[in-house]
This record gives C-alpha cells, structure tokens and sequence, in this order.
C-alpha cells in the first residue's frame, strides 16, 4: 500500500544552479524508481531567507514535493537526505486521508465565501438604496432585542444574536437586492 | 459600560479547515514580535485550531520559516 507524503527540502543555495538542478533530479529519481513511487508535484520555491541561521547559511534554497510512495522507501530516503552535506534541512511528513479530505472541502469553503464576498460587494456598488436598506434591517434587528437594562448574561446572547444576524443577513440581503432590482427594472 | 469582545476565531471566519506549515504569513498573524505563539486566550482560536495552530508553527520553525526567537524587527 503506497501512502500520500509530503516533503520539503532546503538545498545550500551556495552551489551553482546546476548543481541544485541535479540534487533535486537525483531526489526525484530516488522517490520515481522505487515500487510504486510517484511523483505528484514538484514546488520549487527557490532561494529564501532562513528564519535563523543553518550551517551558519543565511539562505537557502526551497524545494517541495507531494508525493506518493511505499512507506519502506522513507527510511532510505531520511538516511540519504540526512548524510547529504548540500542538504541542510529536510521534513517529510505523511499527508494522511483526513487531512486531504480536510483541504478539499477547505476548497469549496473558500469558493462559497468568495463567491458570496463578491456578489455582496457588486451589490453594494451598484445599488447604494439597496444596501442602505440591508443595514437598516440589520441595525434594527440589533437594538430591538438590546435594552438599556440588559444583563450581562443578555449582553452574552445579543453578542451572539449579533454574530448569528451577520452571517444570517447575507443571505437576507441578497434576497432583498434581488426583489429590488426586479422592483426597479419593472 | 464595559465592552466586551467577542472572542472570534479567525481560522473559522475565513474558512480555514486545515492549518498548513507552509502558509508563513497566515501564521506569522499568530506570532508575536519575539516569535512567541500568542495564547488562544488572546487570539481567540478554538482549542482544536490552536491545536493545529501550534503544530503547524513548530514544523515551520523547523524549517526556518519562523524563527525560534527574535528580537530584531524585520
């Protein structure tokens, strides 16, 4: 059974483009002609600063890969990158199931809300009644339920009624921007 | 009267499922000046995204990404 890894690389920077060249083909090679390995991608990040100092190096240069491979091949592979001199630092870390199912539905999350930040922002710039309306609704739905003697238990709730409206009033004001426009065009 | 915040956490807020090492500027939000990780009672991160959080700034300091400390500003 091959697993998901990922693995980055700080090759020294110091040594000639071929030379880094031929460091990142010879790791590539390791990983593609072991059973079952295979190479997913290849993130070359190039030379960056270093946080701190390694091997007394100020830079270094990144490299990383996602990749798929026996699990025997790990041992080898941390051996040869450890005893490497040009390498000064190397992580593999095993990308587990979870973990990709987790960035894929990251994905569609981060489309949804960018998909609704955009729609919500050309609202707004073309209909300024539109999204004065919305406000008002909004402001409304807040100081109806606040009053002045309010506890600090009920400071505790309207803070989160207030949380809950804004992500509630999106969807809301869509809506109205919507009968609204089909209000003016007609 | 005094105003209490909300405690929000800003993973949750934009979408953020999975708290990836190589994402240096999303953790150096998380970092003070020093390099320290800032407590969850400050930034507000739930305890399984702090969770997540911390683990993802020590691989990054692993590979110099973060510094371990630093006084210097950059």
């Amino acid at each position: 059974m091959t697993r998901r890894y990922e693995m980055m690389v700080i090759i020294d920077s110091g040594q000639s483009d071929e030379e880094i060249e031929a460091q990142i083909a010879k790791i590539e090679e390791a990983i593609s002609s072991s059973s079952g390995g295979e190479i997913i991608s290849t993130d070359k990040w190039g030379k960056k600063r270093l946080a701190y100092e390694i091997k007394s190096k100020q830079f270094g240069y990144y490299v990383v890969w996602e990749f798929q491979a026996e699990p025997e091949l790990l041992a080898e592979l941390d051996r040869n990158l450890r005893f490497d001199t040009n390498i000064l630092r190397h992580m593999i870390l095993h990308i587990s199931p979870k973990v990709i199912k987790l960035k894929e539905q990251e994905q569609e999350l981060k489309v949804h809300l960018e998909e609704r930040r955009r729609r919500l922002a050309e609202e707004a710039d073309e209909q300024p009644v539109v999204d004065l309306i919305s406000n008002e609704n909004g402001d409304s739905e807040g100081s109806g339920d606040v009053t002045p003697s309010a506890a600090g238990q009920d400071a505790m709730e309207n803070a989160e009624e207030k949380a809950g409206a804004e992500t509630e009033a999106e969807p809301k004001a869509e809506a109205e921007a919507e009968s609204d426009a089909s209000g003016e065009q007609e | 009267m005094m105003s209490i915040r909300k405690k929000v956490d800003r993973f949750h807020e934009n979408g953020i499922l999975y708290i990836d090492y190589k994402d240096v500027k999303l953790l150096s939000r998380f970092v003070t000046e020093q390099g320290k990780i800032i407590p969850r009672r400050i930034s507000g991160t739930t305890a399984k995204n702090q969770r997540m959080l911390e683990d993802a700034i020590k691989r990054a300091r692993f590979m110099a990404l973060l510094p371990y400390v630093s006084d210097q500003p950059r």
